[in-house]
């Protein structure tokens, strides 16, 4: 009740608040604007409405509040405190609120740094706001079950991991930020302020673009660490939507940077901050309508919002679209006496590229519904994706090493490539050591060749910039760590060796140079530990994979041992128990001799049985060993349902089923199941050796750090 | 004015390759989705989906390291499915499943296995109330 009269409060409070200041949006003049308390106490209303439903719905996660769904469908009672935080998040109403919610919070930090645009952004922030309120009307966070179940069905385990945890707040904080800069780009429009109004969303396309970005790295670490298939991205459609925005905000940034240095790409940078919101908004469709259900791994919520995030996502891209278009005429020209090579000509081939790129994943991620209006869906494996944009990375990091020598105006090719000359003496042996490393194709080394000349020529002018202090130096940190980063990626991409090993218990398999020797399973609580003992020559070490039940089902946890050069990385398939199985057919009084057994048929018995229609028939089975006797009756059983086998455990040899009689001639077939005392058993592993994954961790942290920090200079001046 | 006009021209041919290349792959990425009868009839990598009617067929075959299993598809035709590669979490959990490789020789040779899982999973296993 509390919680649905927040959401209430929440979306009159939006409306109102976006009404007053479209009124004073209209004004004609400057003058005329006259602060309006009013509106901004129904903005603070409105922050209270979302603020009283999120405690409201934390308040219910924390005290198992099961009566409400979203409580009992991703709770539980025995679930630890962090995941109870993080349960808040597990379903799409919570993420609803939790965008809405980071949204009206920035704005007051928004309301704090703007003065003159702010009439027009409010409202377009407030539609958005309107829109998310109204999809908690439809899928009700507070839904009432009307009755107290006992315990909740717990959370997905998949989730139950410290990165999953901090996952998708990220990701939305980068989700909510980015909505600022369309609405700069509406509002510049409208107000004619193309260059200093534009300019005033840099700050926020930064900070959404490293919120974002640092999301996805997040994600990537999470399948990594916890999915097990030994990989970090698998372009699934829903890790793409959430690329293709980060691929055209970081070009609206670079942008937004060239505009502010040099009065450059404004058209470009309206169209980018218009459609980096549009295809958040877009990812959103696409992960919860349900349309690419059928081509994802990803599970889908149910689709009661599919039309209506169609519509949001429809009102913000052709909106934005028709503003854009209605003032064209207005918009300034950039100069064009730029030659290629130039500051601006990299800036310029960069929103190319970056955009170029944002297309193409588009392309492969809509390939099951663009091919579907064709004929029979198809979509394009992960060939298509990594073909297309080798080439668009390579160019990236040409730029890259280009760039921080060039100025904004046309440069003489003899002077810039007479300070590229030192490359030549790292680049023999840089492509040397590549190339004994085993990456030994032309394509390869021309990788390889970009990237050190990146990060080398990044690396010499951070030296020369970090002086002047750290605050100047992110894009070369960011830069730098890209460059590590791909460095990464394509060690680790093209060069990841695969083996699947099964390894009988104590006995040493060999592998990648490596020593494997499963030791058996270590139970701790819920988990199971198959121990490895591993060892490389000189280190030994023990591996320890996990399976373990979880929600009912048997979840598999690789053990990752980390390593500068190379990840090993062992993923737990199966454990299976050596189980014998013989069939035997006796007559009776005959023996066999089975292992240090003998088992002698003694003839039938038929055992009187209480309920009418049912009979049972036993088998007399005697076991001699060591000169002792124990005697089993495995029975087999008939009633209307038909026989039914009823198997007897014996001490030492396993189970023995009577499969079938034969009473004419005095036959019986038996089948005796022994598991052996556990030396039988073996593990199945794979493992795999993933070159240079500390790079990529590296590298990852670098650019999330040089975003940061540039992040941190935009919000400064 | 002449350097203007050689800027487009290598620019458009730039454009043009790089529009070739990225059509090339996409015509050869692309993997139709099939049913199991139209994956036997055609040699090129394809996707199928289908479920797994009994998960007791799940298991590793030891001697050749692959898991197999047996999937059926709407149509109700049901083909030996081999994969060579780790077994993914909630495979006999799975709503369906897509096995993406190539038809041969009465086996369903998969290169990737999407599985998909139930999108409220708790609900499958649960018998609190």
């Amino acid at each position: 009740m509390i919680g649905n009269i927040g959401i209430i409060v929440a979306f009159l409070a939006a409306l109102i608040t976006a009404i007053l200041y479209l009124r004073e949006a209209c004004a004609v003049s400057a003058k005329q604007l006259t602060k309006n308390k009013w509106a901004l106490y129904f903005y603070h209303i409105h922050t209270a409405g979302l603020l009283i439903t999120s405690i409201y719905l934390f308040y219910a996660l924390i005290s198992h509040k099961f009566e409400y769904y979203y409580v009992y469908a991703h709770t539980s009672i025995d679930l630890p405190f962090k995941y109870l935080i993080s349960a808040f998040w597990a379903g799409q109403e919570g993420t609803f609120i939790l965008w809405a919610l980071i949204t009206a919070i920035a704005g007051y930090l928004l309301i704090k740094r703007e003065k003159e645009l702010l009439p027009v952004i409010v409202p377009v922030v407030m539609l958005g706001q309107l829109f998310l309120l109204f999809f908690l009307f439809l899928e009700n966070p507070f839904y009432h079950l009307g009755m107290v179940p006992p315990d909740g069905m717990g959370l997905n385990p998949l989730l139950m991991d410290p990165w999953m945890v901090i996952h998708p707040p990220v990701v939305f904080v980068g989700y909510a930020l980015l909505i600022f800069p369309f609405a700069y780009a509406v509002a510049s429009l409208w107000k004619k302020d193309f260059q200093k109004g534009l300019l005033r969303a840099l700050p926020w396309a930064a900070a959404g673009w490293f919120f974002l970005g640092t999301g996805i790295l997040i994600g990537g670490a999470w399948a990594y660490r916890v999915l097990g298939w030994g990989g970090y991205w698998g372009w699934d459609p829903v890790e793409n939507a959430s690329l293709v925005p980060w691929l055209t905000c970081t070009a609206l940034v670079h942008g937004l940077i060239a505009q502010k240095q040099n009065k450059l790409y404004v058209k470009s940078n309206l169209l980018l901050a218009i459609i980096t919101y549009a295809l958040i908004i877009f990812a959103t469709y696409l992960t919860r309508s349900g349309v690419m259900a059928e081509f994802s791994v990803h599970a889908f919520a149910e689709t009661t919002l599919s039309y209506f995030i169609l519509s949001f996502f429809l009102i913000f891209f052709l909106g934005g679209l028709l503003v854009l278009i209605g003032r064209y005429k207005e918009l300034p020209r950039d100069k064009e006496n730029a030659a290629l090579l130039s500051r601006q000509g990299s800036f310029t081939i960069t929103l190319i590229v970056l955009s170029l790129s944002g297309a193409l994943v588009m392309l492969g991620t809509l390939s099951p519904l663009l091919t579907g209006i064709f004929g029979s869906p198809a979509s394009v494996d992960e060939n298509f994706y990594l073909q297309t944009n080798a080439p668009l990375v390579f160019v990236i990091f040409l730029v890259l090493t280009l760039c921080p020598l060039l100025t904004w105006k046309n440069e003489q090719p003899q002077q810039v490539f007479k300070q590229l000359q030192f490359l030549f003496y790292i680049m023999v042996p840089a492509l040397a050591a590549g190339y004994f490393l085993g990456i030994q194709t032309f394509l390869g080394l021309l990788m390889v060749a970009a990237l050190v000349s990146a990060l080398v020529v990044n690396f010499m002018t951070l030296r020369k910039i970090i002086r002047k202090g750290l605050l100047y130096s992110g894009g070369y940190i960011a830069h730098i760590g890209l460059a590590i980063l791909f460095a990464g990626v394509l060690g680790s991409t093209g060069y990841t060796q695969s083996q699947m090993l099964i390894l009988p218990r104590g006995e040493n398999v060999e592998a990648f140079g490596y020593q494997f020797n499963y030791k058996g399973i270590v139970t701790e609580g819920d988990n199971n530990y198959p121990e490895i003992i591993v060892s490389s020559g000189e280190k030994t070490f023990t591996a320890r994979p996990n399976l373990y039940l979880a929600g009912g089902r048997l979840m598999r946890s690789p053990a990752i041992h980390r390593n500068i050069t190379r990840d090993l990385y062992i993923s737990p398939l199966e454990v299976q128990s050596d189980v014998k199985r013989e069939d035997l057919t006796l007559a009776a009084g005959q023996g066999v001799e089975y292992n240090d057994y003998k088992i002698i048929f003694n003839g039938f018995q038929f055992e009187p049985h209480s309920q009418t229609g049912v009979i049972e028939v036993g088998a007399l089975i005697e076991i001699h060993q060591n000169n002792q006797i124990t005697e089993y009756m495995p029975l087999m059983r008939y009633d209307e349902a038909g026989k039914h086998s009823i198997p007897v455990e014996t001490a030492g040899l396993g189970t023995i089923t009577l499969e079938d009689i034969d009473a004419d001639n005095g036959l019986v077939r038996l089948t005796i199941e022994s598991v052996s005392d556990g030396s039988g058993e073996s593990f199945i592993i794979e493992v795999k050796i993933k070159p240079l994954i500390s790079m990529l961790m590296v590298g990852s942290f670098l650019l999330a750090a040089g975003t940061a920090i540039a992040v941190w200079r935009r919000f400064k001046n | 004015m002449k350097n203007k006009k050689l800027k487009w021209i290598i620019g458009i041919a730039v454009i043009v390759v790089f529009a070739v290349l990225a059509l090339y792959s996409f015509q050869s990425s692309l993997n139709p989705y099939v049913t199991i009868a139209e994956a036997a009839e055609t040699a090129r990598q394809v996707q199928v989906m289908g479920y797994i009617e009994d998960p007791a067929s799940i298991g590793f075959d030891r001697e050749s390291g692959k898991l197999q299993f047996l999937l059926t598809d709407d149509e109700g035709t049901t083909v030996k499915v081999i994969y060579e590669g780790p077994r993914p979490d909630n495979l006999d959990h799975a709503d369906s499943i897509v096995v993406v490789g190539y038809y041969r020789d009465g086996l369903f040779a998969a290169e990737k296995l999407l599985v998909k899982c139930p999108s409220k999973y708790e609900q499958d296993g649960d018998n609190n109330q």
